[in-house]
């Protein structure tokens, strides 16, 4: 009888130690897995937006303000390599970047159907002027946050 | 005891398995970072080229094994020709790859004559960028790059022309017009936006 009391008391402790190394490594692995998706679509969303902006022409909003302050906003709007007026927003409600393409003459302004990212919280474009061809990229998801800056080449 | 080992036999492979998900999940986030240090890493290449022909170096180089910190980046110098004022013409091609990613900026550069020593004046434009794996030092890779890299140019003039062409109530009310099949978020700044456009607007 002691015995089988002493064994299942072992089994027990035995039992309540790797159940509890398991809720622990659950725990651990969730809160790795939020940073990495964090992480992943921040890097994402800055690839995608850098990839178009380096070829860019001319930096047309946020520009700097009358004080020479610098100025954020959760849009962009730029000409790109063609020539053609390009902006970038944020849809708060669903964490999307969207990317729009207005021609620079006569055409209608085209949508891009597929975000260019997802589970983006917060967005903030600044401008740094050196000619309007400083770009400031903040974005915020969950709480991981990214803080990338990009030189416009092209002039 | 054998309760013990059958329990660590189940566990372990779990275990495992979560972490390689979190793993593979880690890894993308690692893909998107090397994709922007290869930009950078080709940035500075190009900063490079512009230093050399800056410093009086001349004819077509091709420097396949440079290194930008930790990273490596080809750089390849092409001569296409002389300009008005008898400045040399250049192709300025630079391309850096991490792993799996490539990128390539391709821009066209004016080396003028040292007058009346280096630093000499140096001239780029129209920087485009690829992150197909082109082959920057072949000339058949070069041309199909230069191939896309025409059409984009193609359109620029016709923008160009379009600002040029327009007088600036035309471009005005053009841009204006466009104003409601914006989405909303555009939209309530768009204003602004057509004043900034029309106060830089090309004129002839």
């Amino acid at each position: 009888m002691v015995e089988i009391m002493v064994g299942a008391a072992i089994l027990a402790i035995i039992g309540g130690m790797v159940a509890n190394w398991f809720v622990m490594q659950r725990r651990y692995q969730k809160r790795i897995l939020e940073m990495s998706d964090a992480q992943q679509s921040i890097r994402q969303a800055s690839w995608n937006m850098i990839q178009e902006l380096r070829t860019a022409r001319n930096l047309i909003y946020p520009r700097l303000n009358a004080d020479k302050s610098i100025k954020s906003d959760t849009m962009t709007v730029f000409k790109n390599f063609s020539g053609d007026i390009v902006c970038y927003y944020h849809y708060p409600e669903t964490g999307e970047i969207r990317r729009c393409v207005v021609p620079n003459d006569s055409g209608a302004p085209i949508i891009d159907t597929k975000p260019i990212a997802t589970r983006i919280d917060k967005v903030a474009f600044t401008s740094h002027d050196l000619g309007n061809r400083l770009l400031g990229i903040y974005l915020e998801s969950g709480n991981t946050v990214g803080l990338e800056s990009v030189y416009l080449l092209n002039e | 005891m054998v309760m013990v080992i059958g329990l660590i036999a189940i566990m372990m492979p779990v275990i495992f398995m979560l972490s390689r998900i979190g793993g593979s999940q880690t890894q993308l986030a690692i893909k998107y970072h090397e994709n922007l240090v290869a930009e950078t890493v080709a940035f500075s290449g190009s900063n490079a080229g512009l230093s050399r022909l800056q410093g009086n170096i001349r004819g077509y180089q091709d420097l396949p094994d440079e290194s930008s910190g930790e990273e490596k980046y080809a750089l390849n110098i092409r001569p296409t020709g002389a300009g008005f004022f008898g400045q040399t013409l250049y192709f300025l091609l630079t391309n850096a790859k991490i792993k799996s990613h490539n990128y390539t900026l391709m821009a066209e550069a004016e080396q003028f004559k040292p007058e009346p020593t280096p630093p000499v004046l140096v001239i780029s434009r129209d920087y485009w960028n690829t992150v197909e794996p082109y082959e920057i030092s072949l000339m058949a890779d070069v041309l199909s790059m230069q191939n896309y890299r025409g059409m984009e140019l193609l359109r620029l003039e016709e923008t160009r022309t379009f600002e040029r062409q327009s007088t600036l109530d035309q471009y005005k009310s053009e841009m204006q017009a466009k104003k409601l099949r914006l989405p909303a978020e555009i939209q309530s700044g768009w204003d602004k936006i057509v004043t900034t456009l029309v106060d830089e607007k090309i004129s002839e």
